[in-house]
């Protein structure tokens, strides 16, 4: 029952309301002048670049997507069953407003699910409060994180502004579409409709639940967030049940954190020296916004599951990083970690904004990095690679152990109709270096393929790589399949759909 | 008595203040509230030095529709004035925030309260209307 608040509780009230709102000071803030590209400007310049289309994105009408079966062609494998998922930006246009940034779009969840040689696709926006509210409003009312939107509607934290657009997993039967910044969202896997954010534990609401979640060999889910001067570390068990929470300081604060590694001991964080300067989003754009610090050193921290204060962090020449391969223990105690490194954030500042204008990016630059960091020592031992790649993954089963193969996107021909993507994809052998790949043609925009390893079969390469590419020739969205053994042989089956779909960013697959 | 009427918290207030009989109230209209639930919590600051310190009036309304109107009544002369509200949805006499400390009640500020940070008195405040006009603020969402 309410009791009747005394003048002085009430007072008391909101003095200990300000607290909570001095907080939200480490909320991104944003000046007040704007840099517009529009629909039209898209219209114009996607008509020379048909690679570019599916960065139209979708609207509410056309954001959900279904296929009963798709057009399957080669021997698709009779023990291929399961749920393949993907998220990405997705929406990009509202009442005459467009993105500026790729990583602005509303989030849409592709679901292709495997039945005995069927493929079926099913597609939805997630409804998040973010699009839900502006959907009512007939425009964009919350800034995003590469644009800039007048509104007078204040925020009520960081899930306010969460488009749940770049990741997705299925752990314990939870499906969950994650952004950076703010709550995973909860979807229903029968028909992707949106259940709303997830609140692990009273206390833990809007607190950011990143999207690169690793979940270890004995089934443990780990991720972090971050927000202003702290590191959240989570840990989700088997069953889908949060163990704990822990909040940890960050040794670069307000930098951004886009993914972790996780080992038997330890989580390994990568701490590019780019902080998301917010201010200047308005008036200089992604350009001022996300600039590399070159004065600052790439760190790496690695710190215990069990106690977040006893870390190390490793200091390497300034790189972007967005994702790590894997990490795991060697026996002399020393962490191997895999990750992709650039030497500088032009696609972030640049080329994630000239692909929402319908103009190509820069050909990429970030290649394969492998760093031995020693804990008793401090000493860290980097090898770059000499190739260009971008997301990379390993088996699932031996996340956080030792692994040889390192699959991942690549470019090496250097089309000119698919500068700035990715034409191909690579099986790397870190231990050898034995490198090999399939390219998919000059036409083809290649997207993340995944390792999905073979029902009763052991090794790395007893694995299916399962991934989407975009036929700028055909204007559809193609399925792939390919024997991680027999990488260079292409595809063993493919299952086109009949139209495209927005590009996305991970994915995700769960039997 | 589970809540304070406008009139009888107005007098109260006015007892507290010890304020001479010249009053002026000016119309305020609130949107975004969550409707019923709990109460919406309102404080109103007339000058830089008492902000966020002595409120020079309060007012708590039940939270009953997704726009409330009413009047808040400040001592006679009043120029400028900020508003600062939450929505106590669970009404257990705070703001609630989470670990980090982020509000996770609706709250909101007269003038123009930035996106991504807490009001202070120089966006906050505005003039009192003397035309009759509302004092508009857009709790959080």
């Amino acid at each position: 029952m309410k009791h009747p608040l005394s003048r002085r509780d009430f007072v008391r009230a909101f003095v200990q309301a300000s607290s909570a709102w001095a907080a939200v000071q480490a909320l991104p803030s944003f000046a007040q002048t704007q840099v517009v590209s529009t629909p039209a400007d898209f219209d114009a310049n996607v008509l020379k670049h048909p690679s570019l289309t599916p960065y139209k994105g979708v609207t509410d009408a056309t954001g959900d997507l279904r296929c009963e079966s798709l057009t399957v062609t080669g021997r698709w494998p009779a023990e291929l069953r399961g749920r393949f998922y993907r998220n990405g930006p997705a929406l990009f246009e509202r009442g005459g407003q467009r993105y500026q940034h790729w990583f602005d779009g509303d989030g849409m969840v592709q679901q292709f699910s495997f039945n005995g040689g069927k493929v079926a696709h099913r597609g939805a926006l997630v409804r998040t409060n973010k699009l839900l509210t502006e959907q009512k409003a007939g425009k964009f009312v919350y800034s995003a994180f590469g644009s800039y939107i007048q509104s007078d509607l204040p925020l009520q934290g960081p899930d306010s502004m969460n488009p749940a657009n770049t990741s997705v997993i299925e752990h314990a039967g939870r499906l969950m579409a994650m952004w950076e910044g703010g709550s995973a969202y909860e979807l229903n896997a029968s028909d992707l409709s949106t259940r709303g954010p997830v609140t692990w534990k009273a206390g833990l609401e809007q607190v950011p639940f990143s999207a690169h979640p690793k979940r270890d060999a004995a089934g443990h889910l780990w991720n972090i967030g971050s927000f202003g001067n702290r590191l959240i570390a989570w840990h989700i068990d088997p069953q889908g049940n949060l163990v704990d929470a822990k909040i940890g300081a960050s040794p670069y604060p307000n930098g951004m954190v886009h993914d972790m590694a996780v080992t038997e001991q330890f989580l390994v964080v990568p701490l590019p020296p780019v902080r998301l300067n917010f201010s200047a989003l308005s008036s200089g754009g992604a350009e001022q916004a996300f600039a590399l610090d070159a004065k600052e050193p790439l760190r790496i921290l690695v710190m215990r599951k069990d106690d977040l204060t006893q870390r190390r962090v490793f200091e390497l020449p300034a790189q972007m990083v967005f994702h790590v391969g894997n990490a795991f223990e060697r026996a002399d105690g020393t962490v191997s970690l895999s990750f992709v490194g650039s030497p500088h954030t032009n696609f972030l500042r640049q080329g994630a904004v000239a692909v929402l204008r319908g103009a190509p990016s820069q050909a990429g630059s970030a290649s394969t990095q492998l760093v031995e960091l020693n804990l008793s020592t401090g000493r860290a031992t980097l090898t770059a690679m000499d190739d260009k790649v971008e997301f990379p993954q390993v088996d699932p089963r031996r996340v956080g152990q030792a692994t040889q193969q390192l699959l991942s996107l690549s470019s090496w021909k250097g089309y000119a109709a698919s500068q700035g993507s990715y034409h191909g994809v690579q099986m790397r052998d870190v231990v050898s270096g034995k490198l090999r790949r399939f390219d998919y043609g000059d036409h083809m925009v290649v997207e993340e393929h995944l390792m999905v390893p073979k029902p009763g079969r052991a090794n790395e390469l007893d694995a299916w790589l399962i991934g989407t590419s975009f036929d700028a020739k055909r204007q559809v969205t193609v399925l792939n399949v390919l024997d991680a053994a027999r990488i260079e042989d292409g595809p063993v089956a493919q299952a086109a759909l009949p139209y495209k779909l927005p590009f996305g960013f991970h994915g995700h697959f769960a039997i | 008595m589970k809540y304070l009427p406008t009139a009888a918290a107005a007098v109260l207030f006015a007892v507290f203040n010890t304020v001479a009989s010249a009053q002026t109230c000016a119309p305020v209209e609130v949107r975004n509230v969550r409707p019923a639930q709990g109460t919406l919590m309102v404080v109103a600051y007339t000058s830089e030095a008492d902000f966020n310190k002595k409120p020079a009036t309060a007012m708590e309304l039940k939270a009953t529709d997704d726009s409330l109107k009413f009047s808040m009544c400040l001592p006679g002369g009043t120029a400028s004035v900020a508003l600062m509200m939450f929505q106590d949805l669970n009404d257990n006499g705070k703001m609630d925030s989470n670990v980090l400390g982020i509000p996770i009640e609706p709250w909101g500020s007269s003038g123009k309260p930035s996106n991504f940070g807490p009001p202070n008195w120089a966006a906050a405040a505005v003039a009192v209307p003397a035309d009759g006009a509302p004092i508009v603020v857009i709790l959080s969402k």
